[in-house]
């Protein structure tokens, strides 16, 4: 529920900022790459309110370097 | 010019919903609390009923602590519940009040003697993860008496009669020495610390409890039923195994370095009078040694006193006050020693924290000694070596009415 | 003509109030769990080690001179292997541990003050406050960081050292009980967090008005947040013992709790939340400062600003995915030193190794 709110929030003041750049007519590169930053941001957003679990970095990691901390462990008690 | 208005408009309308949006979802209304809403809890106790809590819970009414109050309703409530975990029972308690028992301005927590034996390390996790539960009330044990009834009380000097026991614990550790106020940091270091094995003082209650319980209790000047902090409380791990008698807990009040200030009385030299020293400085030092192999402990007691009351036919003079000196030192000497030996046979458990002390001087023997470290305490060999003085001795030298037995020429 | 960068006092003091707003309320129990009643002895073991190690920051600081991050890698490394790298470092390093301290705010919070709370009205109101500063620029918060160091400075002295008259010494002892392995093994951590991600400092050091100044904001720094955090680890054992202090999550918020005297002077730990959540500010400042200026680079845009809004809204909605709940974050603490050696220790190596060789290259006559 909050989060609905804070990514309508979020898309509000984008379009704040987006006017901004429409205006002064910069490169196109800002405008391509921000929104779509900001697509990705609202889509995972979305993906959160419907409960999909999303990936976390963090499980990698700590996969890759369990043995690496186990072995230091050892080395060190 | 017209497209420059309405960028205006457009930018104060974005600014608005992003204002109203953050108002509504942000401004902490998850986490607001009425104070009609609580009820503050100032003490707690739980028995062991049937394998399981019974949590009794002393509010304050607190439209009952202003002047304009009234008199027939009395400004705390007692609220009781019966639970398999402390959280449950707390909240299961608003099935008979209308608020929610706000934990932070606990005095005091109470364990029945039946609850000590049993373990206490399991109720008190509820209050050691807690985050409303501050570190700042005192644990005691309720002896002979339920802890309901203790809670119930009327008590004389104040009307809250959690804040009279709280006061009392704290004062009569700091001026009489047999009772220890553990508060709930010490019992997280005494229960995590393997040197050291945890005490609790013991309340308990004198006189007729059916009338204890109403306020006929103060109408007169002796109350039918008053509450008496006695004896300390030996655990082994976190259970209750015995209680120290006076002697013993005074001692280890000293051995501790409780004591802020007690009095003592001692027998006179060549007659069955006593008379009274006032301590005011007390200091134990711990050294810790290893003798052919197996700990040793040698405690320094320097103390500091006064003689306050004198019932002996003595004069008092530099020779005589040796000679009292003497006899308190040979005393404070023999309580320590006697005590620390009755805790070595009789319960064989460290509650001094002298394990720690080794842990600290001798890390490799105490890393063998751990294990069983009880074991080693009770057959510990401890010796007691006194710096007692007395300085003061008030406003009269002799006492009035001796027969003089020399006058100076 | 002036270039409007920051100061070196401003920087010293941002840099400090970022090294400890990570450590500051959760460290010490981790240190006090691998190295006991020695954790202050890990405090300065690892000031030492860092001491030791920092030549390699600074010699890339030399080596960067004017350019900026992205530009000096992308001159080591050529265009397109420098900006995936750069891309990649970002993503994996700056941004997720953007992430982190979000979440470690967030039940930070919900754990010991507001219980009720969502997470999302916490991490929502901090950013609005970090994304406001990214967009000021690096001299406004170098100037707040000016104005509120000493705010935090005082609340620290106040709430620790009104512990003095409680603290037992003993606690401390016995020293070295278990030789140096325990120590180290608690300095590897404090050492990776958070003194080596001065890593990202060096985004920071085309801002510099004089780029050799960096070198003395690193130092003064690392030396003044390395005292405090002796400090509060001293006073911390001292207070609790090592047991209880590895034992708690929030130690240093409870050991304020703790002060009472004469029913007067009493429950304001509340202050400890407040300077937490400032150096937390200054933390996610930099770090979405970094992200956002280093991707703004990478794709060769302007005006960095532009993209803080929407990495922003990633940060929020990412940080309650990165880790589902409190233990799993004192597990990540186990391996987490490990994943910033790879980004503080190695990258940096690389980078140097290609410098000299380029270097050597270029003494040879072959043009670079």
């Amino acid at each position: 529920m909050l989060t609905a709110f804070i990514l309508i929030l979020a898309i509000v003041v984008f379009f704040a900022d987006f006017r901004g750049m429409n205006r002064q007519s910069t490169v196109n590169k800002e405008i391509v790459f921000s929104s779509s930053l900001l697509g990705i941001g609202v889509i995972l957003g979305v993906l959160q309110l419907f409960q999909v679990p999303l990936p976390s970095l963090m499980t990698v990691i700590e996969y890759v370097f369990r043995p690496i901390s186990d072995w230091m462990t050892v080395m060190l008690k | 010019m017209t497209s420059t208005m309405l960028n205006a408009c457009m930018r104060f309308i974005a600014l608005f919903t992003a204002a109203l949006l953050m108002t509504l979802t942000l401004s902490g209304c998850w986490n607001r609390r009425e104070l009609n809403d609580m009820a503050v809890a100032i003490a707690i106790g739980i028995d062991r009923v049937d394998e399981q809590y019974e949590v009794t819970i002393q509010t304050v009414d607190p439209s009952q602590m202003s002047n304009n109050r009234n008199v027939d309703r009395f400004p705390t409530r007692i609220y009781s519940e019966k639970a398999s975990t402390i959280f449950e029972a707390l909240r299961k308690v608003t099935s008979k009040s209308s608020r929610k028992i706000y934990l932070a301005h606990l005095l005091l927590l109470l364990f029945n003697e039946e609850m000590a034996r049993d373990g206490i390390k399991e109720p008190l996790d509820f209050l050691f993860r807690d985050h409303e539960v501050r570190p700042d009330f005192n644990i005691a044990v309720t002896r002979g008496y339920q802890t309901k009834d203790v809670l119930s009380i009327v008590t004389p000097l104040e009307v809250l009669s959690a804040l009279d026991l709280y006061r009392s614990l704290n004062v009569s550790q700091k001026l009489w020495a047999p009772t220890a106020a553990v508060n709930i940091n010490e019992m997280m270091v005494m229960l995590t610390n393997d040197g050291v094995e945890p005490i609790l003082t013991g309340l308990t209650l004198i006189g007729d409890l059916n009338k204890g319980l109403s306020a006929d209790n103060v109408k007169q000047p002796r109350p039918y039923l008053y509450f008496k902090f006695k004896g300390i409380g030996v655990f082994r791990k976190d259970r209750l195994v015995g209680w120290l008698n006076e002697p013993d807990s005074k001692s280890f009040s000293y051995v501790n370095n409780h004591v802020s200030s007690t009095v003592g009385s001692v027998q006179c030299p060549g007659s069955k009078k006593r008379f009274a020293i006032e301590l005011v400085k007390s200091k134990v030092s711990r050294e810790p040694s290893i003798r052919n192999g197996s700990p040793h402990m040698k405690l320094i007691v320097h103390v500091s006193g006064n003689v306050g009351e004198v019932q002996c036919e003595t004069e008092i003079n530099d020779k005589s006050i040796i000679e009292l000196q003497e006899l308190a030192s040979e005393q404070l000497k023999s309580i320590i020693e006697n005590s620390i030996q009755h805790v070595q046979s009789q319960y064989g458990v460290d509650i001094y924290g002298f394990g720690a002390n080794f842990h600290q001087k001798y890390p490799k023997q105490w890393r063998q000694w751990r294990t069983n470290w009880n074991e080693q305490f009770a057959q510990m060999s401890i010796e007691v070596q006194m710096d007692y003085h007395l300085r003061l001795i008030g406003k009269i030298i002799s006492p009035f009415g001796n027969n003089p037995q020399q006058k100076k020429e | 003509m002036n270039k409007t960068g920051i100061t070196q006092r401003q920087a010293t003091m941002w840099f400090t109030l970022y090294q400890l707003g990570s450590a500051l309320l959760i460290l010490p129990s981790s240190l006090a769990a691998y190295s006991k009643q020695n954790a202050w002895l890990s405090v300065l073991l690892t000031m030492i080690l860092f001491i030791v190690l920092s030549p390699l920051f600074i010699t890339i600081a030399k080596q960067m001179g004017d350019r900026s991050f992205h530009n000096y890698l992308t001159g080591m490394m050529g265009n397109v292997i420098g900006k995936t790298v750069m891309v990649l470092f970002l993503i994996a390093f700056p941004f997720l541990t953007f992430w982190l301290v979000l979440k470690d705010l967030s039940n930070f919070v919900t754990t010991s003050i507001f219980p009720e709370t969502p997470p999302e009205a916490v991490h929502a109101l901090i950013l609005i406050a970090v994304v406001i500063g990214v967009r000021a620029g690096v001299t406004v918060i170098g100037r707040s960081a000016e104005l509120l160091f000493f705010i935090v400075i005082l609340l620290v002295a106040i709430g620790f050292l009104s512990l003095l008259p409680v603290l037992r010494f003993d606690y401390l002892l016995p020293m070295l009980e278990g030789g140096f392995k325990p120590i180290f093994h608690g300095s590897i951590l404090l050492l990776a967090y958070p003194y080596l991600e001065c890593v990202l400092y060096l985004f920071l050091v085309p801002d510099f008005q004089d780029a050799s100044k960096w070198k003395l904001s690193l130092m003064k720094s690392t030396l003044t947040s390395g005292m405090i955090f002796l400090i509060i680890t001293v006073t911390v054992v001292a207070a609790l013992s090592e047991g209880v202090t590895a034992n708690l999550v929030y130690p240093s918020y409870f050991v304020i709790r703790t002060i009472s005297y004469a029913d007067i002077y009493q429950r304001f730990e509340i202050v400890v939340a407040i300077l937490w959540y400032i150096t937390i500010f200054f933390r996610l400042a930099l770090l979405l400062h970094v992200v956002t200026r280093g991707l703004a680079d990478a794709i060769n845009i302007k005006n960095a600003n532009k993209l803080v809004i929407p990495l922003a809204l990633i940060g929020f909605v990412m940080a309650k995915e990165v880790l589902p709940n409190v233990p799993s974050v004192i597990t990540a603490f186990e391996v987490w030193p490990y994943y910033v050696f790879v980004f503080s220790l190695i990258l940096p190596a690389i980078l140097l190794m290609l410098g000299w060789m380029r270097r050597a290259r270029g003494r040879n006559g072959t043009p670079t």
